[in-house]
Order: C-alpha cells, then sequence, then structure tokens
C-alpha cells in the first residue's frame, strides 16, 4: 500500500481547478485519461451562477486517497490524480478532475469509471446551486 | 454501574445543516450510546433533521460507523447525508 500511495495524489483546492497536471513521461503509461467535471449554466432549467461546495475534511482527502489507491492497485495503474473544488466554482469552471495514467487504454477507462461511482457514493462533498435569481 | 451522560455534537453539512439552519446539533447521550440511539436522540433534539437523519450515515472520528457503532465521550460525530461530489 506505502508504493500505492506514492502514486496517488489527492488535492482539495479554493475555489474553480487551475490547470491540469502534465502528461506523465516515464516511459510506462500508454494511456493518459483526464476527465473534467464543468459547472454547466443551468439546473433543472434555471439560470446558475456557480455551484457552492462544501467538504468534511479531511475525511474527504482520505477517503477521495483510499479510493484512488483501491482503484489503482485492481486496475495496475501507474497514477491517479484527484483535485476538487471547494468554496464557490462559477459556471464553465473546472470543479472536479480525474487524471489516471495507465499502461493500457481499457484499464485506465474503466477505472475512471469506476472512481468517480464510488466517490458520488460515500466521499463526504456536497454541492449547492448558487442561482442567478431566486427561484420563484 | 451507571452509565453516564455525555455531551455531544453532531456536525452538518449540505442539506442537513440547511435544514437544521446550523452547522452542529449539541445533545445528551448516554456514555456508549450506538449510532443508532444517536439517531433517535438526534431527531428528538432537532426533528427538521429527520428526513436528512433517515437516509444519512455517521461517521465518527472521520470513519463512517455502524449502526450498533457505540460513541465515546469527546469523539468527532458527523451526520453524512447524500453527498455530491463531482
Amino acid at each position: 500500500m506505502h508504493k500505492t500511495l506514492e502514486n496517488v495524489l489527492v488535492v482539495m483546492t479554493q475555489g474553480p481547478l487551475d490547470a491540469a497536471p502534465a502528461r506523465p513521461n516515464d516511459g510506462i503509461t500508454g494511456a493518459w485519461i483526464v476527465f473534467e467535471g464543468i459547472v454547466r449554466m443551468q439546473e433543472d432549467g434555471l439560470d446558475l451562477c456557480a455551484l457552492q461546495y462544501t467538504a468534511y475534511e479531511p475525511m474527504a482527502q482520505r477517503v477521495l486517497t483510499e479510493i484512488a489507491a483501491d482503484v489503482l492497485e485492481r486496475h495496475g495503474l501507474q497514477r491517479i490524480v484527484v483535485e476538487h473544488a471547494r468554496g464557490e466554482a462559477p459556471v464553465g469552471s473546472c470543479s472536479f478532475r480525474l487524471s489516471i495514467a495507465s499502461a493500457h487504454r481499457k484499464a485506465a477507462i474503466q477505472a475512471m469509471d469506476q472512481f468517480i461511482d464510488r466517490m458520488k457514493q460515500s466521499v463526504p462533498i456536497w454541492k449547492e446551486p448558487v442561482w442567478a435569481a431566486a427561484p420563484a | 454501574m451507571d452509565r453516564y451522560r455525555m455531551l455531544a455534537e453532531v456536525k452538518l453539512f449540505g442539506p442537513a445543516a440547511k435544514a437544521a439552519g446550523a452547522d452542529a446539533v449539541r445533545l445528551e447521550l448516554t456514555a456508549g450510546a450506538t449510532c443508532a440511539e444517536l439517531r433517535e436522540a438526534l431527531v428528538a433534539e432537532c426533528p427538521a433533521l429527520a428526513h436528512a437523519v433517515s437516509w444519512g450515515r455517521f461517521a465518527l472520528n472521520g470513519r463512517f460507523a455502524d449502526e450498533d457503532g457505540s460513541i465515546c465521550d469527546g469523539d468527532e460525530i458527523a451526520l453524512i447525508t447524500l453527498v455530491g461530489g463531482g
């Protein structure tokens, strides 16, 4: 597990995320997949200004790390980088990014889906819409 | 020996915090109370949390706890309702 944790990075950032991490150049990685969650301009047909994220830290950080480490081992991945916003993320900004390095494409794609499904079940992060106009 | 009473604080987030109008609820529990007992006590203390409590799970010291998990004096308690990261 120690070796696994060396290949997992979890970062919680105040506000929207900056640029994506650099693509690995280690001679082993054959697939580098980056998923970005972007704040949409509407939710349930109503205009949004932003999403407001609240996290229960450090539990959120620890659960994200545990899921990433488990997914990395199960799929034999090279590296996982998880970035999540807390606080306000305006429309059009990136609030979540998952970057996965793997020797092969298939493992990376499966791992991506599995990580996000698990995150949405058990990581204590909540989002609340910030409406452009108060709902009637 | 009688179990003594202890003061506990339950941290609230997201929809639960909104329903309660607070980030935490303080209540008295019997030392060694289970999460199932906490569930009942929390609704009695703050009825607005009934829905959140019925769906949520408790975390003790940053880890999800079973219903029969017992609570010790000084434990950090959080109500984890339906999460929505990503």
